[in-house]
This record gives structure tokens, sequence and C-alpha cells, in this order.
């Protein structure tokens, strides 16, 4: 019944996340395996792109929650881009805008991680 | 104990006997053949010692041991022939003839042709009741009979023996029906000795012993028969004896011999069948046990250890042991990630160790088990030592000549393996085989029952746990709403299947003040339905008296964020009537906007704010927003979660914050109640469904 999978890009430093399908309380532990293995290995510059998400449930939004703590003390951040009018409506609902840098575009949230990291060097 | 008593008994009325038999004799003269009556009191007396305590100790029963019988008749036989050897070696028993009558000659022969005759009678005696208990067993309706017959036929014989012997009556004509007599018997014998069906169910080994035992008795009766026919020392002893003893013990001994021959005969031709006869027994019993064990799934490793068991029962096999393939629920057993993850039952493994089977390689290096998965057919390996599929490594000195594994499939899936070997190559047969499969069928069926069970008990306590977080939901739900000529109010939360975690309350927070709040918990089940009990208390003891809606969720914020596992959150709108002054004041920690309905005009009014749980610092004191609204009559507020408007139709449109205005707008005259179920209708008219996705509530409140 649900279909939901996890791509991972990596852009230089950063690692993108592809997701597809319907992210509910059944598919959210293989996005959680996914965040887990990246944290594991170190990458804490992770952007989440949601284009070709049609669904999040509340356990879904969750997942994000879980490792946010965790990636900031890293130095790191989770961004999320490219979110449906419908997707963006539910974030926007809970206050995440204030909590997360949510962007319309992937290359926008990319170039942020980067040109942070340029400027630390 | 008491058969030693007995022995003891029959021994001594033995050696009185004989005392008896020479000590009267003496008296007498040695020469005489002595009057008869004396004898037939003698004779009297051996057959009832020798007789009595048998029949008190044996009976033809069910639990009657055929081969032990066999052996004892054996031993008695051997015992008799050795006695007559040695009297003959260490006395002269001799004998003269007067007139036809025999008696013997002297008193050395007088005592050895006492101790002849008696020990002849005795063991002729425990002889025929011994082969009579054997006839008996499996009797039949005819086995009766036959056997009454066969005893009149021969108490007639034993009769004209006496009648016709000169040691006897002496009348010469009787000799003729005596003879015929005799010959009567031996053919109703023929009638009686077919009696062997207890071979059938010996052992192969049995069945050998059997052989040999009866060869010997065969033998041994044949001699001793030849020895009671002929003008020989037994026939003399007898003769003297009692005429009748020599026709019962001639008779028995020929008996003997027939029993025995025919019996030995029968046990040649079961023989070949014999192997074939204890693989038989051995499966049916084994299947018989597993058709038990079937019904007693609960111990999964009982099953397995059961199964290796019964398995090498039935093949006759060296070592055996089962390996599962492990399922987590959802994932389809291809033959591929069966492969890699089939695992063995430590519980089933039998007569070799885990890491000996982990060490079987194929040649390709991968594990045994993976021969089964290619085809998911059943692999015999004739030869293991030379097989070419099996590492060159893994070939020897493991004790296995030949293997068989059978997968274990179960709606088309396979399951597991059971893997039996034999420490010779080629000891597999067909039929071994065949059965295997047959077996290994039911062992399926064993383990995918155990599994289901397993599966039904878990689903159960979930659907117990589920039951338990609904009932919780529904009583932390106001049960009255409180009601006043300032406003009407009416509110509903309707749970979805699986889903539980909306919430709402009403209650007086202060004088003229009505809190209300709906509030949606992340999560569902049990944890969601705690969060939900908690938010309750917290929200009955933090309202009262707060009057800036914004400072309670903040307290509620805090508060939450300690306890709280970080993956959930709640969304929540606290909205405050003050009935004096006509306002509503109202705070959202990122809940669905509120509804305003005022003059013919909706407006959802969302004024910022976090959902409670997700920040625990500054960001959700400084997003938060109080709102004030000024109340008129007519205005209508209608709080609600996004189970309302995220009900989707078939077409996975959702019902969207526009239809709720809609409805809300074309029902704006009629009363809180009305509305309420409207909007309610009209989602299910949407939907098309009549089971939500997600938990709706809903709370309108009309100011008058």
């Amino acid at each position: 019944m649900s279909d939901f999978s996890v791509g991972v890009r990596h852009r230089e430093s950063v690692a993108v996340f592809d997701l597809k399908g319907y992210l509910d309380a059944h598919t959210a532990p293989e996005l959680e395996r996914t965040f887990q293995s990246n944290i594991d290995e170190g990458r804490f510059n992770i952007v989440v792109n949601f284009r070709d998400l049609s669904y999040i449930s509340s356990a879904g939004l969750g997942v994000l929650m879980q490792f946010i703590e965790d990636v900031r003390r890293n130095q790191g951040d989770i961004k999320l881009s490219n979110m449906s009018p419908r997707v963006f409506n539910v974030f926007d609902l809970l206050g995440f805008p204030m909590l997360y840098e949510i962007f319309p575009d992937e290359d926008e949230a990319v170039g942020k991680f980067l040109n942070k990291s340029e400027k630390l060097s | 104990m008491r058969r030693n008593v007995q022995l003891i008994i029959a021994i001594a009325a033995f050696i009185a006997d004989v005392i008896l038999l020479v000590v009267l004799h003496a008296l007498s003269d040695a020469g005489s053949p002595g009057s008869s009556a004396l004898h037939t009191v003698l004779l009297a007396v051996t057959l009832a010692s020798s007789t009595a305590w048998l029949l008190s100790g044996l009976r033809a029963s069910d639990d009657t041991q055929p081969m032990q019988l066999v052996s004892r008749i054996v031993v008695l036989v051997t015992m008799l022939l050795l006695l007559i050897g040695i009297l003959q070696f260490a006395m002269t028993v001799e004998f003269q003839t007067v007139g036809g009558v025999i008696a013997p000659d002297g008193y050395s022969s007088l005592v050895g042709a006492g101790i002849l005759a008696t020990a002849g009678l005795t063991v002729a005696m425990l002889v025929f009741i011994w082969i009579s208990v054997l006839l008996f067993i499996k009797r039949r309706r005819q086995t009766r009979r036959n056997f009454t017959i066969f005893l009149v036929l021969f108490s007639i014989a034993v009769l004209l023996q006496y009648i016709s012997s000169p040691n006897g009556l002496g009348i010469e004509n009787a000799d003729a029906f005596a003879t015929l007599f005799h010959a009567l018997t031996v053919l109703a014998m023929l009638f009686n000795v077919f009696r062997f069906s207890w071979i059938l169910t010996l052992s192969r080994r049995e069945k050998l012993l059997n052989l040999v035992f009866m060869l010997f008795a065969s033998m041994f009766f044949i001699i001793l028969s030849v020895y009671t026919s002929g003008d020989d020392t037994l026939y003399n002893a007898l003769q003297w004896y009692h005429p009748i003893a020599y026709g019962l013990v001639s008779i028995i001994f020929e008996f003997g011999a027939v029993y025995m021959g025919v019996g030995f005969a029968s046990t040649l031709l079961h023989l070949p069948t014999a192997k074939e006869f204890d693989r038989k027994k051995a499966e049916i019993s084994s299947l018989q046990n597993l058709s038990r064990l079937i019904t007693q799934v609960f111990d999964f490793e009982e099953l397995a250890s059961t199964a290796t068991h019964l398995a090498l029962e039935v093949t006759e096999g060296n070592a055996a042991w089962l390996e599962v393939v492990p399922r987590d629920g959802k994932q389809k057993n291809t033959p591929s990630s069966g492969r890699s993850d089939c695992v063995i039952l430590p519980a089933s493994v039998r007569n070799i160790n885990a890491q000996r089977i982990e060490e079987l390689r194929l040649a390709d290096g991968s594990p045994l088990r993976a021969l089964a998965f290619e085809t998911d057919k059943p692999v015999l390996i004739q030869d293991f030592t030379s097989d070419r599929r099996i590492h060159p490594d893994a070939r020897e000195g493991n004790g296995i000549g030949s293997l068989v594994i059978v997968p274990l499939s179960s709606h088309g899936g396979t399951i597991g393996l059971l893997c039996v070997t034999k420490r010779n190559p080629y000891e597999f047969d067909r039929d071994v085989i065949t059965i295997l499969y047959a077996f290994a069928d039911m062992v399926s069926v064993a383990m995918e029952n155990s599994r289901l069970i397993r599966e039904s008990i878990v689903k159960e306590r979930m659907e117990q746990e589920l039951l338990v977080a609904q009932q919780m939901q529904q009583s932390l739900l106001p049960q009255s709403l409180p009601s006043s000529p300032r406003y009407d109010i009416a509110a509903r939360s309707i749970p979805a299947y699986e889903v539980g975690g909306d919430y709402y309350d009403v209650q007086d927070v202060g004088p003229s003040k009505l809190g209300m709040v709906v509030g949606d918990v992340s999560g569902k089940g049990v944890s969601a339905a705690l969060y939900m009990a908690q938010l309750k208390g917290m929200f009955q003891t933090y309202s009262a008296g707060v009057s800036d809606t914004g400072d309670l969720l903040r307290r509620l914020n805090e508060t939450l964020c300690r306890s709280m596992d970080r993956r959930s959150f709640i969304s929540l709108l606290y909205a405050m009537l003050d009935t004096e002054q006509g306002e509503l004041r109202f705070a959202r920690a990122g809940h669905c906007p509120l509804l305003y309905v005022h003059d013919g005009e909706a407006r959802f009014l969302q004024p910022s704010g976090i959902a409670l749980g997700l920040d625990a610092g500054e960001r959700f004191a400084e997003a938060l927003q109080e709102e004030r609204l000024p109340l008129h009559a007519g205005d209508i507020v209608v709080l609600y979660t996004d189970g309302i408007t995220e009900a989707r139709n078939a077409e996975d449109e959702q019902f969207e914050t526009e239809r709720l205005a809609d409805v809300v707008l074309s029902n704006v005259s009629a009363s809180a109640g009305d509305i309420l179920d409207a909007v309610l209708r009209a989602v299910h008219d949407f939907s098309g469904r009549s089971t939500a996705d997600d938990d709706m509530t809903i709370l309108v409140v009309r100011w008058k």
C-alpha cells in the first residue's frame, strides 16, 4: 500500500535525500535508517528534497525532529527544499519554517551549506 | 521372588517323585513292572506338580512375549537332551521285557528310568502349555474350536495308548485304533500350528533370533520324537512309568517338532520383508507422533527438536538438522533472500554441530543450503565424499556419506530446509526419500501453524492495546459541555481506526471565562493516549486563572518538552471566551487555523506559533502570538483538526479549508450542533467513505 523511497546523492560535502511517495508511520523507518547511516558516516550537511513526496504524516516529521539536535550539535544542519504547496502547508502550520530552513530550490539549500564552509575556510 | 519359590516347589516335587518311585519299587521286586495303581498315582503327582505352578503364572494375554516363550522352550528341551545324554553316560539304564511288559533291569536302571520319565513328562507338560499360549496369541473364533478338537483327539489317542500298551491294559486289538487316533491327532495339530501372526510384528533382529531358536527347537524335538518312538531308553522309561505318560510325551514332542518346524519356515518367509516392515512401523509411529505434534505448536523449539528426531527415526539417518527462513512479517521470501538469511535452528541439530554444518561448503564457497534454494526442489547427494557440487575440503571427515536436503514450503514460499545425512554413500533409497518428502510436508504444516499462532497472539495483543488506547481517548474527552444564554457550543471527536491522537476539552477557567482547547497528538495507540492524558491533566491544572492564552501554551510546552519523546509533538489551539466582555482570546501552537465567521464572511486566523514539543527554547516563546477577537451576535468560531481539512476523496483531493468555510457559511443561522453535523456530513459525502484515515475533531461556538 505504502510506496516510499529515499535516494541519496552527494553534492560535494552535502548529502541530498530525494524523498518519493508517501511518508507515514509505515515508511518512516526507512528515512530514519537513511539519516542514521549518513550521521554514522559523519555527514551532517543534509538537504532533504521533497519534490516527489506526495504526503507526509506526523511520523515523517518526527524523523526530522529525531535527528536535528544531533546534526546541529555537529555543526551541521537539515535543510528542506522543493516542497509542494500541500506538503509545505503541513510544515507551515506546525511552525517548522521557524525551526528549519526551507528553500524552494535544492541548489539554494546546497549553496547555503557550501558558502558557509567557504567562509569558514 | 514368587517365581523362584514356584521353581523350588517344582524341583522338590520332581525329586520327591523320583524318590517315591524308587523306594516304592524297592519295596517290591526291582524287576517287576510294579502295580499299575502305583504308577497311576505317580503320574498324577508329576502332572499336577509340573502344571500347577505354571498355570498359576501363565495366561495368554496381549502382553505375552512370544519370543520369551520360544526361548524358554529351547532352554528346556536342551536341558532335557543334556539330561538324557548325562544319564546314559553316568549309569546303565537297561530294561527287560517280560511278556511284552517293559521294566527296568536292576536298581540303577530303576533310578535312571524314574528320573528320565519324570523329567520327560515335566518338560513335555511345560512345552505343551507354552505352545498353547503361543497358539492363542491374536486368537480368532476358530482358534479355540480347533484346539479343542485337537485336545479331544489327543486325549483319545493317549487313552488308546494306555489301553493297547502291555504296560497298561494290554488289549492287543486296540493297537490299530491307537495308531489311527495318533495319526488323527497329528492331523489336528496341523490345523492348529499355523498361527504365527506374531512373527510379523517382530523387528528384523528379533526375527533372526527367532529363526535360530526355532531351528534348534525343531531339531531337538525331532531328536526327542525319535527317542520316544522307537525301542530306546526314553521310550522304555516312559512306557514303564506309565503308558499315558508315554502317550502324552510322544505326541507333545511331535507337536513341538511340527510347531517349531512350521514356525521356522514362517519366520524364514517373513525375513526378506523384515527390514521394510521395520521401516514402515517406524514411519507410521513417527507420522503419528508428528501429527500429534501439529497440534502442540506453542513451543517452536520443541517442534524443531521433535521434527529432526522423528526424521532420523523414519530414515534411519545418522544426523539431521532444520534451517528456517526468518520472517519479519512484511518481507516476502524470495529464494535469493532465503539463501543469505536461512538460519540453523540450534534445538533441531542432531548428531552434528552447527559449526560443522556451516563448514559444509559448496564448490564455489557458498553454504550448503544454497543448493536447495537454487531450485527449491529436494536435493539428494548420494555420494557426499566424491560429489563435485561439494567443496573438496568439505567432503571428508564429517561422517557424511550421503545427504538429502528437503525444502519446507508453505503457500508457495520456502520457509526452511530439512537436512538428513547417512554415514555411507548410496544409503538413501527411493522409499526412504519418498517417506522423507511426506514427512517434510507435515513438518512444514506444523511450522506454519506454529508461526500463525504466534502471529495471531501478537496481533491480538496489538488489537487489545489499540482498544485500551481508544477507551482511554474516549474517557479523556468531556462527557458534557457547558451551556449559557450567551453562547451555544457543540463538539465532537471521531477517532479513525488506527490513529488516535485528537483531543478537545472545554472547561470554565475563571469567572465568566470559558477555556476551549483542540489538539492533535502525533503518533498513535497507547503512547498518543498517554500524552493526551498528560495534556488534559496539565490543561485542567494550568488553565485556571490564566488570562493570556499564549502564557498557558508556553507553560504546556515547557513541561511537555521535558517528558516527551523527541519525535513526538502536539499541535494545539487554545481559545478563551470571555463571556462578559464578549471577547475571544486565542493562541495557536502549530495547529490548524481558527475559522471565524462574521457577517457572512469566513476568515481563517493563523497567528504565528510552533507545535508543542518541537522546540524547548526561546524560539517557541518568541514565535507564539496571541490574537484577540471581539465577538458580535451571530459570530461563529470553529476549532478543528486536520482530519477534517485533509480528508481525502477517491481522486486524492483534500477537503481543504475552502469547503469547510462554505459549509459553515451556508449554515450561518443554524445552531452550533447543526453546523457541526453539517460539516461532518459534508466531509463524509466528500470522501465517500464511512471510515476516515485520521481522527476528526470539530468544536463550534456560536455567540448570541
